[in-house]
């Protein structure tokens, strides 16, 4: 795959990390105290994932490049890269339909 | 002798320039511009090879790629490679090939008693016949009489080279549609790399007497060749295989630069260039192979592909026969009526399935004399290391029913024509779909996923005019003028009909390379292995070196016909890559040897060298085991580190630890939450050992961690551990807390350390010259002193992991060496030593110190280690806090360290079973097992750590412990062996 780091431009995945869904949220933080959360909650958080087949939200690391990380939307399937979008950004609107 | 078989036409030989090789034994000769098989086929070398399974002997069948046949061993080692398509290998002098899978060789194979045994190896054979005794008896057998040839036993001395590239536009082979798409796109600007896989361009243009403009083809050929190499945006390639395509338009290519020269030659050079090739855009004009007709003996040397025979008359001015019958169901194998014809070579006649062919091909063939026997189809071939005639009958395509009344007819070669199959594997490696075309009865290209185009025969255009006119798309460039050839329709026949019992019972080869015949296809459908994927792998149909390339559509096609679906319900199998073999050697490139997986240096390695330092790899460093001196074993010597360590002064290259600068206001708060210890409360000047968890809890590292400021951290980690744990670190701050004023430094290779160890370390270090105080009271252990040691900026951390007083001294790389040496000067009276890996293992067992990795692994966590209540405790949230109170995590039969004081003088074996309670061997259940395990010379008996479920609450508790029929006893305790109270640390 090319993939377009947005701060280094256009090049190959053997400079990239996967990094797993990028939706992934914490349940824990420093506000939290840890009974808050169940069992249930963290296993959830710790072991499942959606084995997404089609246009997934993922986060990639430029480790062999600039180091920085970012977010994805790839086609699972074809591989195409549908968007890359900085940490902290939400991914452009009706990215779920973008294959429709 | 040598030319025996050779035309008077010149064909694309060399004729100055003569080369003498040698096959089989025997010196034969040829010309430049011979390939090995067409070199043997001038010199009448009929038996090139024997069967996979039944060695039966095999002719030369292709002249390309598709060869299933003709394979030999080339070269001499260290220079030999197996299984080599003698159709693709150009001679040079000296060249050495043999026959495989024969003996003595393929002309007298002793090893063809195997065909006698034919019913025994029908598909799936290897299931049916070997279940008694065993595979295990049977398969050394096996694999010595079947099979192809030997793996080379010597190191490949040649180099590869991986090569890279972007271009806009790439077009795979320069047969007329390529070439044509090459000179249209050319003028563009754009960057073109175009790959072929053939010496020469040109592709079907070098065989075929097609005429372009009035002129031979291959005149525009060279015209075309010469405007492109003009250009700077075109880049051509040549004796190039395109062996794969994957994601987002990227194209392997293996260029082999320098194989036609013959080993040994230009090694200054790499044997092969292994390119990626990103690609805008890739033109797909791979053109298509022929497959052969099915019928009974159709292996027999002297059965060729229509094509190829008229491939080597054109080409390479050599005949396979002197009289040849053509077998076909279309018309273009009349062209090898004719060119046969035009050369001097006797045609036996046509033999053609169809009823009233009609096509310009067809008449020419009737105008020239040539017999046509249509309505016919070839019943079979007589002659045992040849064929001397064959057999034709009437075949009514209609009922599928031959008659009875067959005639022979005497030839020594049948050139065969089932139709062409475009050349689609790019294309389907592409993620692109096919459909089946049936005018022409094959596989064409129908859906594309990548930016990429199939033209010409790989895209179905099967016509000269066509492929031009594909190649040259949508941009308006002058085509040569071709003329106008009129083809009548292609007769579907893939096998012929069985109604007579003569015709069933002989064996009809589907797939000649792993030596798959239609009955083979039957008994698998049969048996219902009728999934295509399923069917394959059951008969073992397209695989090997010519990966079915004339086998697979013949073989899907009986399928079909055996399970009642057409071609396309059948379906194909997948095409992987590669399309052609390649050379482990080119996908390996300079990753090989030493630089397989490069070892880092200390920086102190030749000193290390020089002193006797026993070098090995751990974990990617190579570092001293021990220091051997003269007339000293390796035990001795560990001895003597281990007692000068605990006696006077040790010192240990100690670099590869990991060493990272975490800088910021927030780096307090940051690093808080990785360490089960708490880091907010860590006073500058002073370092803590903590342990960094996985978010499932289990243990990623330890290390110690330091202050150097409110917002200057220092940490250290395993050597091993370093990189991940930067990793780690960098992909939380980024991507969970982006806000968090913190900067992450990998200083592990920037910097050195050495470690001192032994109560006399302080005295040793304070004979520097240096602005810190190494005083008792003011540098106290577990602290940390920035200032300058002999001119140089250091940051010294007083810890320890042999148990006694340590300094660990780091400064930059550079002055590593420097520092070592003043260091060894300075201390010799006081009996430093260097020491080893080895040394420090052994004493720090004896302190019960853990090592990450041999007394943990991937399931550990801090409570295994003695840290449960430390991580508990603390209030703050960090990475992996939640999973400590997950009901797996609070159980009280984990597996936890403890100590194992052994009974008797003999040490534990490492990874011995401790055995449960009650049981006196094995088998029994395991409860735990030996992690760390030596013969300590400070204490003169065995020490050792394991792991054992309960873990401390068992101190006292003897148990048995197991490893390869030996059994020893040994005393649960605290895992400390050695100055318990930590007095030697606080001196």
């Amino acid at each position: 795959m090319k993939i377009t780091c947005p701060w280094c431009g256009e090049r190959g995945e053997e400079e990239f990390i996967h990094g797993g869904p990028s939706n992934v949220e914490r349940p824990a933080d420093e506000k939290n105290s840890d009974d808050e959360i169940s069992d249930a909650q963290w296993a959830e958080y710790l072991f499942m994932r959606e084995n997404i087949k089609g246009v997934s939200c993922e986060r990639w690391g430029h480790i062999h490049g600039c180091g920085q990380w970012f977010n994805m939307v790839r086609d699972s399937v074809s591989h195409q890269i549908h968007f890359i979008y900085k940490m902290g950004e939400q991914p452009p609107e009706g990215w779920e339909d973008v294959n429709e | 002798m040598s030319d025996l078989f050779r035309l008077n036409n010149k064909g694309r030989i060399n004729y100055d320039k003569p080369i003498s090789f040698r096959f089989d034994g025997k010196i034969y000769q040829g010309y430049e511009g011979d390939t090995l098989a067409s070199a043997l086929m001038a010199s009448g070398v009929r038996i090139v090879g024997r069967s996979f399974k039944y060695h039966r002997p095999r002719g030369i069948f292709s002249a390309g790629v598709e060869e299933a046949n003709a394979l030999v061993q080339l070269g001499l080692p260290p220079y030999e490679e197996p299984n080599v398509q003698a159709t693709r290998v150009e001679i040079y002098q000296g060249l050495i090939a043999r026959s495989v899978n024969a003996w003595p060789n393929a002309a007298h194979d002793l090893l063809a008693i195997v065909g006698l045994a034919k019913p025994f190896f029908v598909a799936g054979f290897y299931y049916k016949v070997f279940k008694w005794p065993s595979w295990k008896f049977w398969s050394p057998v096996v694999r010595r009489m079947a099979g192809l040839g030997t793996m080379p036993k010597e190191a490949d001395p040649d180099d590869y080279d991986h090569c890279h590239a972007h271009t806009d536009i790439l077009i795979v082979g320069s047969g007329p549609a390529g070439l044509a798409a090459a000179r249209a796109h050319a003028t563009s600007g754009k960057r073109i790399i175009l790959v072929e896989q053939n010496p020469e361009l040109g592709g079907s243009l070098l065989y075929e007497r097609d005429e372009l403009d009035g002129r031979p083809a291959l005149d525009w050929v060279a015209d075309v060749e010469q405007r492109l190499r003009e250009m700077d945006n075109v880049t051509l390639l040549t004796r190039a295989t395109a062996s794969g395509y994957y994601d987002h338009n990227l194209i392997t290519v293996s260029e082999r630069l320098r194989d036609h020269k013959g080993p040994g030659v230009d090694s200054h050079m790499p044997r092969e260039r292994f390119w990626h090739i990103r690609c805008k855009q890739v033109i797909v004009a791979t053109g298509a192979i022929e497959r052969p007709l099915v019928f009974p003996d159709n292996d027999r040397p002297g059965v060729m592909l229509a094509s190829a025979v008229r491939h080597y008359v054109n080409r390479y001015a050599v005949t396979p026969g002197r009289k040849i019958l053509i077998a076909t169901n279309n018309d273009d194998a009349y062209r090898t009526a004719l060119d046969l014809h035009e050369a001097g070579v006797q045609v036996a006649g046509v033999v053609d399935a169809r009823s009233y062919p009609t096509g310009d091909l067809v008449k020419a063939v009737s105008k020239a004399g040539i017999a046509i026997f249509d309505g016919h189809v070839v019943t079979g071939t007589i002659g045992r290391r040849g064929v001397k005639s064959a057999t034709i009958a009437p075949i009514n395509l209609n009922d599928n029913i031959l008659a009875e009344n067959s005639q022979t007819i005497s030839c020594d070669v049948v050139a065969t024509s089932g139709g062409w199959s475009p050349v689609v594997h790019l294309h389907s490696q592409s993620g692109g779909k096919l459909r089946f075309d049936e005018k022409h009865q094959c596989f064409v290209p129908r859906e594309y996923v990548q930016d990429n185009i199939c033209i010409g025969a790989a895209g179905g255009t099967f016509d000269l005019a066509g492929c031009l006119r594909d190649g040259a798309g949508k941009v308006a460039i002058d085509l040569p003028k071709t003329k106008s050839i009129n083809t009548g329709p292609l007769a579907p026949l893939w096998d012929i009909p069985t109604n007579l019992d003569n015709i069933r019972h002989r064996k009809r080869w589907v797939d000649l390379l792993h030596d798959v015949t239609a009955s083979d296809v039957a008994l698998a459908a049969r048996e219902n292995y009728a999934s295509v994927e399923h069917f394959k792998r059951y008969t073992t149909t397209g695989m090997a070196v010519d990966q079915g390339k004339t086998s697979n559509v013949n073989a899907l096609a009986i399928l079909g016909q055996a399970t009642n679906r057409t071609i396309p319900q059948v379906g194909t199998t997948k095409f992987r890559p590669p399309y052609t073999p390649i050379t482990m050697g080119a996908m390996a490139a300079r990753s090989a040897g030493k630089l397989f997986s490069p070892l880092r240096h200390l920086p102190v390695h030749d000193w290390h060298h020089k002193h006797g330092g026993q070098m090995e790899d751990f974990g990617g460093w190579l570092r001293p085991f021990c220091y051997r001196q003269p007339g000293e074993s390796e035990h001795d010597a560990i001895t003597r580190e281990v007692l000068a360590v605990r006696s006077a002064v040790g010192i240990l290259d100690y670099s590869p630890l990991g060493k990272i600068d975490v800088q910021g206001r927030d780096a307090a708060e940051f690093l808080n939450r990785f360490y089960v210890n708490n880091v907010k409360t860590l006073k500058v000047g002073r370092a803590r050992y903590g342990l960094m968890l996985t978010e499932h809890g289990t243990i990623m590292d330890d290390g110690v961690f330091v202050r150097l400021a409110e917002d200057h951290f220092w940490l250290t980690t395993t050597s091993g551990g370093a990189a991940g744990f930067v990793q780690w670190l960098n992909e939380w701050r980024l991507c969970e807390w982006p806000d968090m004023d913190v900067v992450i430094t990998s200083l592990t290779t920037g910097w050195g350390t050495i470690s001192l160890q032994g109560p006399k370390a302080r005295d040793l270090l304070s004979r520097l010259e240096t602005d810190i105080d190494l005083s008792r009271d003011n540098f106290p252990h577990m602290a940390v002193r920035c200032g300058i040691l002999e001119g140089v900026a250091a940051r010294i951390l007083r810890t320890s992991f042999t148990g006694e007083l340590g300094f660990e001294v780091n400064i930059p790389l550079s002055y590593v060496t420097a520092i070592w040496q003043k260091l060894m000067a300075v201390g010799e009276d006081l009996g430093i030593t260097p020491f080893g890996i080895e040394a420090l293992m052994i004493m720090r067992t004896e302190k019960g110190f853990i090592h990450v990795g041999a007394d943990t692994d991937r399931s550990s966590i801090p409570d295994d280690v003695g840290f449960g209540p430390v991580a508990r405790k603390k209030k703050d949230d960090y990475v992996g806090k939640r999973s400590l109170f997950r009901p797996d995590a609070i159980r009280d039969d984990r597996e936890a360290v403890v100590g194992l004081k052994v009974i008797g003088k003999i040490p534990l074996r490492i990874g011995g079973i401790i055995l449960a309670p009650g049981h006196v061997t094995a088998p029994a259940p395991m409860e735990g097992r030996v992690t760390s395990s030596y013969m300590s010379p400070s204490l003169g008996r065995p020490v050792a750590l394991g792991v054992i479920k309960g873990g401390s609450k068992r101190l006292g508790e003897r148990v048995k412990i197991y490893d390869f029929d030996h059994i020893q006893e040994a005393e649960i305790v605290a895992p400390c062996f050695y100055d318990q109270k930590g007095e030697r640390l606080n001196v």
